[in-house]
């Protein structure tokens, strides 16, 4: 139990370094080893959840028992904890949910279209290759979630990024220039961050997080601040594809492995947007001002991110496409939530980290779903799809009206609090930019259910041999679960503020 | 249309309806307004005619001329994304 | 005071019944549909029935705020039952449909227009509000035709506008501490404003209204029975609720009378004459909120009531027409009398309501409305609320029944009709004479207390004296009185031809945007692919010369001092053209751009041994590489710096 937080990122990180070697003795041996590790994980996560829950205290666990500042610590407290279990829970199912994708069983049985030569080897190398670097990205999530280290972060931000080009470049077709792209513009982003951690480590000697917020609170007009200030800006922004640092995301999410497009999209921009929210609140504090000047920035970036990615994403054909720059628009509502600097702001973004985690894993999932069996990623080419894939369509429903924002899914309560915390701070034209956005939303994915639902049949080809349900079970639980998980949050999402996020908040703004 | 005689059978039914309404109203009503169309008797008569012309006339002779379009009017460059 | 009785089980909600019948109904086979279809609102009808004044069921949500899920007092009494009654009615009519997208959008809409209005507290309200606009929109989609599925987009945009201005200003209230609905006229700040917008546009107020008269004819023709029998008077009933007593909302609901009556003359269309005729009625109730006295509010009760009833009748009249001859304009249709006697009966019955003629549902409601304006002091509006119901004869009854049952016979062909469409449109009329001869059935449920009688000799010759001369000049008029084959233009104009024309102009410029931004990343990653691809040409001794790196640099220096500064498209789109041609219709742009890179790679392709004179030397095609470094460099610092400097300086 002590113990519980090191195996969080630790587990899955060994799992990666042996998944290969054991997938040369049995093929899926690599494969078990990475499930297992991140079942563990997902199981700890839920374990200190319910263990910050209950005592209320923030733990800390001392890597090799190193006392900070020198060594390195990891921090979990309410706003953590939550957002652990999510990044556990949708590694851990889109684990599962990826396997009939390499699986002999369920090979294709012809390949036809542009889109379709993603890896779906069933060599040892492709199969242990691609697990391998599946729970080096989930290692590397869970670890930027969970230190309480700067320089650690820029380690565990580096293995997701890296593992997450490798993944994106499985994907066939376009990958590789796409995770070329996404390769430089994030080198660029973690070499920034280094230099800000540089220049903050520069006055305060720490690079612990609790120990550099309590040590720059007698800098906070220094210049190092502002430079670090600006440097996190681009290095987050970049990362977590903020306008207009988005370029690389549309071309990365829609090329990427079909298998690992859930665990990516959903889930890589949240920890650096997660990180961002640590440092501009936490490490340096509100009270700075520039960091005030920051969150300026960063709401008129995401402002324009909102209108940019709906905009854009009613062009779009592809339905990947669609999604990617839809989650610019998303990662647009949580800078603007982050923005807003009262305590309704930061539980927005927070809650829509953790909504929209869920929301966008089980997008992709469905159409990764939909690309499984018939090769197709054209949204026109959806029709009927309500009956041939019937429990699929409830998850995208249920997703869309998410995003869209109706309730009792929880993506209209994230838009409730967004709304809460503009009024409260004045920023009315947020309001505007939600309204608008809200309408755009609305365009491009009643599009998507109206084609479903309404259009006649497409008539797909089916690629895989038919199983007995509309999906192999590994895939379809996951992708039922998500559903029944977007509808809970919304439900529970007052006990998830009220217990949760509000008791989380930095200590200037408690509700 | 309609011939001119079940016209004038109409413009007479109503007449006699009209008149039977006005002795009854002023042998039976008891009109609790402030207004002149209450208290008079068969104001309704002409509150029913005159307002019914100006309806008809209006939308006819004014509204329709400078609203009215082919019925394909908007299919040409109808689209979903507004 | 009313007692508070708890309600323990939300199951015994009207409206979650409705919904959760809704749900079940996609998930089963055909017959067990049918079945569902009528227990489903039958078992609403039994819970609303159950429900006593004063019954109230809460749920705790954050902050120790509690949520009150139902609320039931006099007023939401009355208008949840007749909602009950009016999806048997119906689900009895739609029985024949095949496919269950429509049932479970119209039990849906049913359920939550009922949840909305049953709420205590504003979030549920806003809650159920939200469900109702989607459930709306797959009824109207689920006609399936072109038509269907556009007006459908529109109706979604024009209702996700209401919802979330409606979302907006409630947020207001919640955060000023009101949790729980209540008349709101008192102070008109902006919590006021966003609310009445929210509620105007379902309620059809013009401007707003556009939306009804497109979405409404292109539905299914049993789904508009449904639609035309609740978004409008859930929207009334909040009114009646938050606005009673809102007095400019008189001259607006005069206007709406007056406007919708003067429509529905020019109107061919059998479907949308009667959308029209709808935001006339919806007129009355909404004067008769803006009024205010308790008189009024009762009149506009009693009329949304009786509206419902008389105009599903109406609109099921019309779909059987549509349905048995295959025709909706009335221009084309002509002497259906002696070929489908009962629709004509049971149309006769609603016309009669609607046009208040006395011993139908439609007199005993409006005459009390335009008592109310007399006896609060509005004369002006009496008088133009009674020209509007001369409109109102003169139209739906004159009008529709001349020409479609009694005009000259055009010789059409008319298909049998599925028996439940008669069992519903006999039920319609049964109810509207019922209400009609016995109006204490409906008074004794009326909100507020009242003295009204209606059958005064006063009141009763004051209608036969309206209706019948108000035959005159239709008949004087006759000849011209058919309506041409047109559509009329209405509000909807704005948005259909220029705002889409604004929307592509800005499209076209978030489209730029992206274009000018890819060219910039395009070249830090040109580039970086020339350096690495050949790097032992780092120690070239060649300076600096015009190749085409400069030229992207250049671009890209631009691109990314507009793209950070703000420039005109017009300097983005140049640049970007400059680059390659953009195409912003849609297609796959980042995909052009990948593949015009995929091309250029390819024509460069990496070859060890091509590093030999011909390739370094040659001027046009001089490579150097650590001006491409030193490019990508400097830009990302440039670009940072010109970033911290426009934002802290």
């Amino acid at each position: 139990m002590r113990n519980l937080p090191v195996l969080i990122p630790i587990l899955p990180l060994a799992s990666a370094m042996l998944c290969l070697a054991l997938s040369r003795i049995n093929k899926n041996l690599g494969k078990y080893v990475v499930i297992g590790a991140l079942t563990v994980s997902f199981a700890s996560a839920i374990g200190l959840f319910v263990e910050v829950m209950r005592t209320g205290e923030t733990i800390h666990y001392y890597m090799g028992g190193w006392k900070p500042p020198l060594g390195i610590e990891f921090v979990i407290d309410e706003m953590n904890a939550i957002i652990l279990v999510a990044i556990a829970a949708v590694a851990l199912f889109v684990c599962i949910y990826s396997q009939p994708f390499f699986s002999e069983k369920t090979r294709r049985l012809k390949r036809q279209k542009d889109n379709s030569n993603y890896a779906d080897g069933t060599t040892w190398l492709e199969k242990g290759g691609f697990y391998a670097l599946y729970a080096l990205l989930s290692a590397g999530l869970l670890g930027m979630t969970i230190t309480g280290d700067m320089f650690n972060l820029y380690v565990f931000l580096e293995i997701a990024s890296i593992s997450g080009y490798g993944l994106i470049a499985l994907g066939g077709d376009k990958s590789v220039m796409a995770s070329f792209r996404y390769l430089l513009l994030g080198t660029i982003a973690a070499s920034f961050y280094l230099l800000a951690v540089a220049y903050m480590y520069s006055i305060t000697g720490t690079l612990n997080m609790a120990d550099m917020a309590m040590l720059l609170a007698a800098h906070k007009n220094s210049p190092n601040v502002f430079i670090a200030v600006s440097m996190l800006i681009i290095a987050f922004g970049i990362k977590m594809a903020l306008f207009p640092l988005h370029g690389w995301q549309p071309d990365a999410y829609t090329y990427a492995h079909p298998a690992a497009a859930p665990l990516i999209a959903g889930l890589m921009s949240k920890a650096p947007a997660l990180a961002m929210l640590r440092y501009m609140f936490y490490i340096i504090g509100v009270d700075s001002p520039y960091v005030a000047k920051a969150l300026t920035v960063i709401g008129f970036l995401g402002a324009c991110g909102i209108i940019l990615g709906s905009v854009m994403a009613n062009a779009q054909r592809d339905f990947r496409r669609m999604l990617a720059y839809s989650s610019v628009a998303q990662i647009g509502y949580i800078a603007v939530g982050l923005s807003l600097g009262n305590a309704y702001g930061i539980i927005a973004a927070v809650f829509h980290i953790l909504i929209h985690a869920f929301m966008k894993s089980s997008l992709f999932m469905v159409i990764g779903a939909v690309r499984y069996r018939y090769d197709e990623v054209l949204i026109s080419k959806l029709g009927g799809l309500n009956k041939h894939m019937p429990l699929t369509t409830v998850t995208l429903v249920i997703a869309a009206l998410s995003m869209v924002g109706i309730p009792p899914t929880g993506g209209f309560f994230s838009k409730w609090y967004i709304i809460m915390g503009s009024l409260e701070s004045g920023h009315y034209f947020y309001l505007v930019v939600l309204i608008v956005s809200s309408l755009l939303n609305a365009m491009y994915f009643f599009r998507v259910l109206e084609t479903v639902f309404i259009n006649k049949d497409a008539e797909l080809e089916e690629v895989r041999p038919k199983g007995r349900f509309e999906l192999p079970l590994q895939m379809l639980v996951p992708i039922v679960l998500f559903g029944i998980v977007i509808i809970a949050i919304g439900v529970l999402n007052a006990h998830i503020v009220a217990d949760v996020l509000s008791l989380g908040l930095p200590e200037v703004l408690a509700i | 249309m309609m011939k001119k005689g079940t016209k004038r059978k109409i413009y007479l039914i109503a007449a006699v309806v009209c008149i039977v309404s006005v002795i009854a109203e002023i042998m039976f009503a008891h009109p609790h307004g402030h207004e002149i169309w209450h208290t008079v008797p068969g104001a309704d008569i002409v509150i029913a005619f005159v307002g019914g012309w100006i309806l008809i006339l209006t939308a006819t002779k004014i509204m329709a001329p400078i609203l009215q379009r082919k019925e394909d009017y908007y299919d040409g460059g109808d689209d979903k994304d507004e | 005071m009313e007692v508070m009785i708890r309600m323990n089980n939300i199951i015994l909600h009207p409206g979650i019944i409705l919904i959760l019948s809704g749900i079940i109904a996609a998930l089963v086979p055909e017959k067990i549909r049918k079945i569902i279809m009528i227990l489903g609102p039958a078992g609403a009808i039994t819970a609303m029935l159950a429900l006593d004044y004063g019954t109230v069921l809460t749920v705790p949500f954050i902050n120790g705020i509690e949520l009150m899920l139902v609320n039931v007092d006099r007023l939401s009494y009355v208008f949840g039952m007749v909602f009950s009654m009016m999806s048997l009615i119906g689900s009895v009519y739609a029985l024949h449909n095949k496919g269950s997208l429509e049932t479970t959008a119209s039990l849906c809409y049913a359920g939550s227009s009922i949840g909305v209005t049953l709420a205590g507290d504003w979030l549920t309200l806003i809650f159920f509000w939200e469900l109702m606009a989607a459930s709306s929109l797959f009824l109207v989609w689920a006609n399936r035709s072109e038509k269907a599925v556009k007006a459908g987009f529109r109706y979604l945009l024009v209702h996700m506008f209401g919802g979330n201005c409606l979302l907006i200003g409630i947020i207001f209230k919640v955060n000023g501490g009101d949790m729980l609905i209540s008349n709101v006229t008192a102070v008109h700040d902006a919590a006021f404003w966003l609310i009445l917008l929210g509620i105007a546009i379902n309620a059809a107020i013009p401007p707003f209204h556009s939306w009804l008269t497109d979405a409404y004819p292109e539905a299914n023709v049993t789904g508009s029975v449904f639609l035309s029998s609740f978004t409008t008077k859930v929207a009334v009933y909040c009114l009646i609720r938050m606005f009673a007593g809102t007095s400019f909302l008189i001259w607006f609901g005069v206007a709406m009378a007056l406007y919708g009556a003067l429509f529905a003359i020019m109107e061919n269309d059998v479907r949308r004459l009667l959308s029209y005729h709808i935001i006339s009625q919806v007129g009355f109730m909404v004067a008769g909120v803006g009024i205010g006295t308790p008189l009024a509010l009762d009149g506009a009760t009693a009329h949304a009531f009786s509206h419902i009833l008389y105009k599903s009748l109406l609109f099921m009249g019309a779909g059987a027409i549509i349905t048995a001859t295959g025709i909706n304009k009335i221009n084309q249709l002509g002497g259906l009398a002696k070929k489908m006697p009962f629709v004509c009966v049971a149309f006769t019955v609603g016309a009669f309501s609607i046009s208040g003629v006395p011993l139908f549902n439609g007199f005993i409601s409006k005459s009390i409305t335009v008592s109310a304006a007399c006896e609060a002091g509005y004369p002006l509006a009496e008088l133009l609320l009674l020209v509007a119901s001369v409109g109102t004869f003169l139209h739906v009854v004159m009008k529709m029944l001349y020409f479609i049952f009694f005009g000259e016979d055009k010789g059409i062909e008319v298909k049998p009709l599925p028996k439940n469409m008669y069992v519903a449109m006999s039920i319609g009329s049964v109810l509207c004479i019922l209400y009609g001869v016995f109006p204490d059935l409906l008074y004794r449920f009326l909100p507020y207390d009242f003295e009204y009688h209606p059958f005064t000799w006063d009141h009763i010759m004051q209608y036969v004296q309206l209706l019948v001369t108000g035959v005159v000049p239709f008949i004087m008029y006759l000849e011209h009185m058919e309506p041409l084959s047109k559509i009329s233009l209405d509000t909807d104009w704005f948005y259909r031809k220029p705002f889409a024309a604004l929307v592509r102009v800005i499209s076209s410029l978030c489209v730029t945007v992206q274009i000018g931004l890819g060219a910039f990343f395009k070249s830090i990653y040109d580039g970086v692919r020339r350096a690495s691809k050949n790097p032992l040409v780092f120690i070239g001794e060649h300076g600096i010369t015009e190749y085409e790196g400069i030229e992207s640099s250049k671009i890209a220096a631009s691109s990314a001092a507009s793209a950070i500064s703000g420039t005109s498209a017009d300097v983005i789109a140049d640049n970007a053209e400059a680059v390659f041609d953009g195409d912003f219709a849609g297609n796959d742009i980042d995909g052009k751009l990948a593949a015009e890179i995929k091309e250029e790679a390819e024509e460069r392709a990496f070859d060890n041994n091509q590093l030999d004179s011909a390739d370094v030397y040659d001027p046009d095609k001089e490579r150097e590489p650590i001006g491409d470094i030193m490019s990508v460099v400097i830009f990302t610092f440039i670009a940072a710096a010109a970033f911290i400097a426009a934002v802290f300086m």
